[in-house]
């Protein structure tokens, strides 16, 4: 009985520890532009919607350009990607950035295990340690 | 000469009879006095009314074109409505514009010593307002953190002409505008990147 209890927070253990895990890495390869006035006053602080290749209504990504009027994306595919600037004064800008030659995360990073991954390795190693625990048992 | 994007706050009528209501409003494009389209209410950073009594923040009502609200007069006097345009994250605004118009007996309207809001840049005439007529000279100031300086004014007459003035340092930051027309004007400035404007009317004598 007590095995079995082992066992069980053995495999709930890593589900709950990973639940609410965060990590970061820097990342390069960004792309963006920076938008001014025609007297060229940066266009500070005003929102940004990003268009993916192919899509010309629902934006791929939203935010603000900082104080020097620049916004910076990471592509995740190849095309031309929109980039909207409306200032909410009257000023609307737009720039198309053509991004060729994507490598996708797949191609670039073999290394990077996502979460859900490593949970069910570490089940799968618990389970074979418990296999052969009471294989051992057993024989003796 | 392009008029670019400007932003005004005006009234119906610039010249009320004591204690009368007129409508305030927040208007932007291009051709003034015809409001093109409505700030968003992610930059305006308010509007007010001084004069005769304590300054007050408006409520407008935004409209397709425009925002507005009723406002009613109390007395004789100058009265100044104000707004100003703020991109947050930024603590200051980019933007300022104010309006001048009166209410109640004329003899009462020079009874206001200043036409400054406390706004950070504002246009401020250095003459009666109230009293201009074609042919007057209107001077104008800058004022910028309460300090006249360097500037230019572009003005748009109530004929649709643009003037360009000059206020330099040797004419202790005075501009001096030959009035053209009566109706309303609209007059825009910049100073360090920040604009401002200020619309007032020469009133109809005729």
């Amino acid at each position: 009985m007590k095995i079995a209890i082992y066992i069980y927070l053995l495999i709930l253990l890593p589900l709950n520890v990973c639940a609410h895990g965060t990590s970061h890495e820097q990342i390069s390869g960004g792309v963006g532009f920076q938008f001014n006035y025609s007297a060229a006053d940066p266009i500070a602080f005003s929102p940004v919607k990003i268009y993916a290749p192919g899509e010309s209504k629902k934006p791929y990504q939203e935010g603000f350009t900082d104080a020097q009027g620049n916004f910076v994306i990471v592509p995740n595919r190849a095309g031309k990607w929109k980039f909207v600037v409306d200032d909410g004064m009257g000023h609307r800008a737009e720039a198309i950035y053509n991004h060729q030659n994507h490598v996708s995360e797949k191609q670039a990073d073999h290394h990077h295990w996502s979460n859900w991954i490593k949970s069910i390795l570490g089940l799968l190693i618990i389970w074979g340690l418990a296999g052969i625990f009471y294989w051992w048992r057993k024989r003796k | 000469m392009a008029w670019g994007h400007e932003h005004w706050i005006m009234v119906d009528d610039f010249y009320l009879s004591q204690n009368g209501s007129t409508k305030i409003r927040v208007q932007s494009g291009h051709s003034f006095p015809k409001s093109d389209f409505l700030m968003s209410s992610r930059v305006f950073d308010g509007a007010w009314l001084q004069g005769n009594e304590k300054k007050k923040k408006l409520q407008m009502k935004d409209d397709q074109r425009e925002r507005s609200a009723m406002i009613s007069t109390k007395g004789d006097g100058t009265y100044l409505g104000s707004f100003a345009v703020r991109r947050s994250p930024e603590t200051s605004p980019i933007y300022y514009g104010k309006t001048l118009f009166f209410t109640g007996a004329e003899k009462k309207f020079y009874d206001n010593k200043s036409y400054q809001s406390g706004q950070q840049l504002e246009i401020v005439p250095q003459n009666h307002v109230s009293s201009l007529k074609i042919g007057d000279h209107l001077k104008l100031q800058l004022i910028s953190g309460g300090q006249a300086v360097k500037a230019t004014f572009v003005i748009s007459d109530p004929q649709g002409k643009y003037h360009k003035i000059r206020a330099r340092k040797s004419q202790d930051f005075v501009a001096t505008f030959k009035i053209t027309g009566e109706g309303s004007y609209l007059i825009k400035s910049k100073y360090q990147g920040v604009g401002a404007t200020l619309t007032f009317a020469v009133k109809k004598r005729r």
